[in-house]
């Protein structure tokens, strides 16, 4: 599709656009490796005195913490601009989007490269490799397969939120606060077994904010532990699926908020 | 730690007072003036406050099911532990702010600090009224939170009203450790123009390491001596860990005497680093 | 031949929610059932053919960039008719941008990091033009705008009149029939603002591109443009020529007469009756301003009566300026018939 080779034209001018800066890649790559890092230390240091929370060992936990962290940097990898929607607007940088024969979603992707996504990439998935070598996990072909739709679809639940979060910048002024919680809400529930968090907690972070497809389930799926899951294991397989789902719903509830958007011309 | 410069008095005026009491006025504006602001910008603050309240709940949540099948753990209770974990939290939210180090970054980058360091009230006792107007505000906040953190964690009494007194006394000495660290931090604006990722780093490593997450004396052995070099320990843990019964008789006073240290230390290193900023300001033009 | 943008019956009303004082202000606003009604664009009618340059003027808040905004398609019009090259811009985005330039004179749309000729090799991709097309373009703009020089420097490293020949080439390069230019000449020295003019002007006489000209210094308008549409309070005051609008509303030309050094000092003055169909506005130091009508009073008759009676050092005519017309019509706010 020529709008995707156009797409890719930009982000590839996007990533120049920052090298002229020279930013450190290594520098930037450090911070995220600290960033990630730092939720991981919190693991290690009480399970040196407990050895389990919520009957998960170390190298469950690990395996969960890098599956996160792994769809979150892939996630995080196309779509880090979507948190920008609000300043795009307040400077009229939408509007030149709108005048330009292409998706505007896909404009605001591509207008600016953050190198350290590249580096998140990397850091989460040297992170997973080294968790998964030391997780029961027994990966056989379907398990890989599964596996890589599972980060796929991580992704993209995260994604379809975020954008749908993001997009009340089309009717509010700030919403960099809202982004941020929503950020924190992924990251602070999104590396834990959900029965720790109860009945109710867990289903919204299943129903209402996707965390629990993101990481926990495909988990859960690929160290067997189905039986612990808070939701039908036929679910839990299907977990790409509603990740897919949930971009889409995302999706549509930012094309309703463009054309909100066109009719109000906040 | 003022930078007035002394001028000599224009002929036929009275010479500048130099007290330090004439800047007070300054100094009420500046603390009136934050407030305010971070009033105008209260919708921020309330999703700040939610992620501390979601966090304290996770983290609750969490010891919970760590606690499991065990009914003391480092002598602490699972209720102490979980009194604890909240006030901790909540005290290293109410100490810190995240928009002070980037207010005087953009001053520093906007290259509005000429302007700072040429008013007569001096640049450094103005970054101080700032942290405490900021401090003001986030007290407030935080008492508005305080119902919910009180359904999301675990509120609880001090372990003896010696707990308390000690409490109180530590927990001055920390603000004071807290206000010097957010004040260096803020100082590496005069060197470096990317220091966004570097706040966010800073304040995942104070959260951490101040024992917010996990109390300090759980930390396994090489984590525990980096936490005993660096000072965020004394921020956080050692007050509640006061608070809580943890640190006892001979202890605390040791406990609270390492605080009184790090104070002096850190009065010591911000003024020479403040020294270094001057010179690189003076020097090189910012 | 069928106009290239046909504007009827056009409204765009806002609907904003009423601030709510007192209380939790913000979150009752947040909730209010009482809206304000703001009618930016009220009942406007215009039609414009292609090849013409229009100006599209107004003060601010009168409604222009609205409008602009429903021809472009970034806004949805509240009812009425927007169609451009046969398109509704809303309903066919992307297709009426393809059709379409848009200058900002305020925001620019190159890429702020890298080189210009990098953000004109991104909208050659973007907007699909053929390589033989982009490239016979991009040399004649180059040479038109003169930007050899700079075409190597990133955006972000250039001088405001660099920036904006860099965005005016670029708004051209796919060819669009329609340009529309908001303020394109704002913050540019004399010398930069005829550059600009001149590259209007050509792109519209020899590329027959049709051009909206939206702006508030009127030297841009009085110079390029034969049409005028003026705009105030989302009403149409006025859409015609320029010329017909200055001798209508200000039909008035001024002879300025100045007399010999040797009459001024002998106390000499013109006496009104030696003028005829004219009027004395103002006589003072032996300089006199004479009003006339140049369809009633031809002025070389009055010329002529002037230097039969009188010793006559200098001579001048000052006509209306455009903006002294405007702001009259501003100031009034009637529709001009």
């Amino acid at each position: 599709m020529s709008t995707l080779r156009v797409a890719w034209t930009l982000e590839r001018a996007a990533l120049r656009g920052q090298l002229e800066y020279r930013v450190n890649f290594i520098v930037s790559t450090f911070m995220g490796i600290a960033y990630q890092g730092s939720g991981f230390a919190f693991i290690y240091v009480v399970l040196h005195s407990f050895h389990t929370i919520g009957g998960w060992d170390f190298n469950d936990l690990a395996f969960l913490y890098s599956l996160r962290l792994l769809a979150h940097a892939c996630c995080y990898l196309p779509f880090n601009q979507i948190d920008f929607l609000d300043v795009t607007i307040r400077e009229g940088k939408f509007d030149r989007y709108l005048v330009r024969p292409m998706n505007p979603l896909l404009q605001l992707m591509t207008n600016r490269f953050q190198i350290n996504a590249v580096g998140d990439v990397l850091t989460a998935s040297a992170l997973f490799i080294y968790a998964a070598s030391i997780a029961h996990v027994d990966f056989s072909p379907w398990h890989i397969a599964y596996l890589v739709l599972a980060v796929i679809g991580g992704a993209l639940a995260e994604a379809g939120f975020v954008l749908a979060v993001s997009s009340l910048a089309f009717r509010f002024l700030e919403t960099w606060a809202a982004a941020f919680l929503v950020d924190n809400i992924y990251l602070m529930f999104g590396s834990y077994p959900m029965r720790v968090f109860g009945a109710t907690t867990a289903w919204i972070m299943t129903w209402i904010i996707p965390v629990a497809f993101v990481a926990y389930i495909p988990a859960s799926v690929l160290l067997n532990r189905t039986s612990g899951l808070h939701i039908a294991s036929f679910i839990a397989y299907g977990a790409p699926v509603i990740g897919l789902l949930w971009f889409v719903a995302g999706y549509q509830i930012w094309r309703f908020q463009v054309r909100h958007y066109q009719s109000s011309g906040s | 730690m003022t930078t007035t410069a002394t001028t000599a008095a224009p002929a036929g005026r009275e010479p500048l007072s130099r007290s330090p009491w004439r800047d007070v006025p300054a100094y009420r504006q500046i603390i009136g003036s934050r407030l305010r602001t971070t009033l105008a910008y209260r919708q921020n603050v309330f999703f700040l406050l939610a992620i501390l309240v979601l966090q304290i709940f996770i983290l609750r949540k969490v010891w919970t099911a760590l606690y499991q099948g065990h009914t003391t753990v480092d002598g602490l209770t699972l209720h102490a532990m979980l009194v604890y974990i909240t006030l901790a939290n909540l005290q290293n939210w109410v100490l810190q702010d995240p928009t002070i180090s980037f207010y005087m970054y953009n001053r520093v980058r906007e290259g509005q600090v000429a302007f700072d360091l040429v008013r007569p009230v001096g640049f450094v006792p103005q970054m101080f009224a700032h942290l405490v107007g900021s401090s003001f505000a986030t007290v407030i906040f935080g008492l508005v939170a305080l119902p919910f953190i009180f359904f999301a964690g675990t509120l609880g009494a001090p372990d003896s009203p010696t707990a308390l007194l000690l409490y109180l006394a530590s927990f001055v000495l920390a603000y004071v450790i807290m206000t010097l660290l957010t004040l260096m931090l803020g100082m590496i604006a005069f060197w470096t123009t990317e220091i966004s990722g570097l706040e966010m780093l800073y304040r995942l490593i104070n959260q951490f390491f101040a024992g917010a997450l996990v109390p300090v004396s759980l930390f396994p052995g090489a984590i525990r001596i980096i936490a005993d070099v660096l000072p965020f320990q004394a921020t956080t843990y050692t007050p509640v860990a006061l608070y809580v019964g943890r640190i006892r008789g001979a202890d605390a006073l040791g406990a609270v005497g390492v605080q009184a240290v790090w104070v002096v230390v850190l009065i010591f290193a911000s003024w020479a680093m403040w020294q270094r900023a001057l010179h690189r300001v003076v020097v090189q033009g910012g | 031949m069928p106009p290239v943008i046909r504007v009827e019956n056009l409204v765009k009303e806002f609907r904003r929610p009423r601030k709510q004082v007192g209380r939790f202000g913000a979150v009752r606003t947040l909730f209010t059932r009482q809206f304000d009604s703001v009618r930016a664009v009220d009942q406007v009618n215009f039609a414009i053919e292609p090849g013409e340059l229009v100006g599209y003027i107004g003060p601010n808040g009168a409604g222009k960039s609205t409008t602009i905004k429903m021809m472009t398609g970034i806004l949805v019009p509240t009812s009425g008719t927007v169609e451009v090259g046969g398109l509704v811009p809303w309903r066919e985005r992307e297709r009426n941008a393809m059709q379409i330039g848009v200058v900002f004179g305020q925001r620019s749309q190159l890429w702020w990091d890298l080189p210009l000729i990098e953000s004109f090799n991104l909208i050659a991709k973007l907007y699909r033009v053929p390589d033989a097309k982009y490239k016979r373009n991009l040399e004649r703009f180059i040479a038109l705008l003169d930007m050899e020089e700079f075409l190597d420097r990133p955006v972000r490293q250039l001088s405001l009149g660099q920036r904006m020949r860099g965005d005016l080439a670029a708004s051209m390069l796919y060819e669009p029939q329609i340009l529309y230019l908001d303020e394109p000449t704002i913050g540019l020295d004399v010398v930069a603002k005829e550059n600009m003019r001149i590259f209007i002007e050509e792109m519209n006489r020899d590329s027959g591109t049709t051009i909206v000209l939206t702006t508030h210094d009127l030297a841009d308008v009085e110079r390029l443009c034969r049409r005028l549409i003026l705009i105030d309070h989302g009403h149409v005051l006025y859409d015609g020529a320029v010329e017909q609008l200055k001798t209508k509303y200000a039909p008035h030309r001024i002879l300025v007469v100045e007399l010999e050094p040797d009459a001024v000092s002998s106390g000499r003055r013109i006496d009104a009756a030696d003028v005829p169909g004219a009027e004395i506005v103002e006589q003072a130091d032996g300089v006199a301003r004479i009003q006339f009508e140049s369809s009633r009073t031809p002025v070389q008759d009055l010329i002529a009566a002037l230097n039969a009676r009188y010793p006559i050092a200098d001579l001048s005519i000052v006509e209306p300026d455009l903006e002294g017309v405007v702001r009259q019509i501003y100031d009034e706010r009637v529709p001009v018939a």
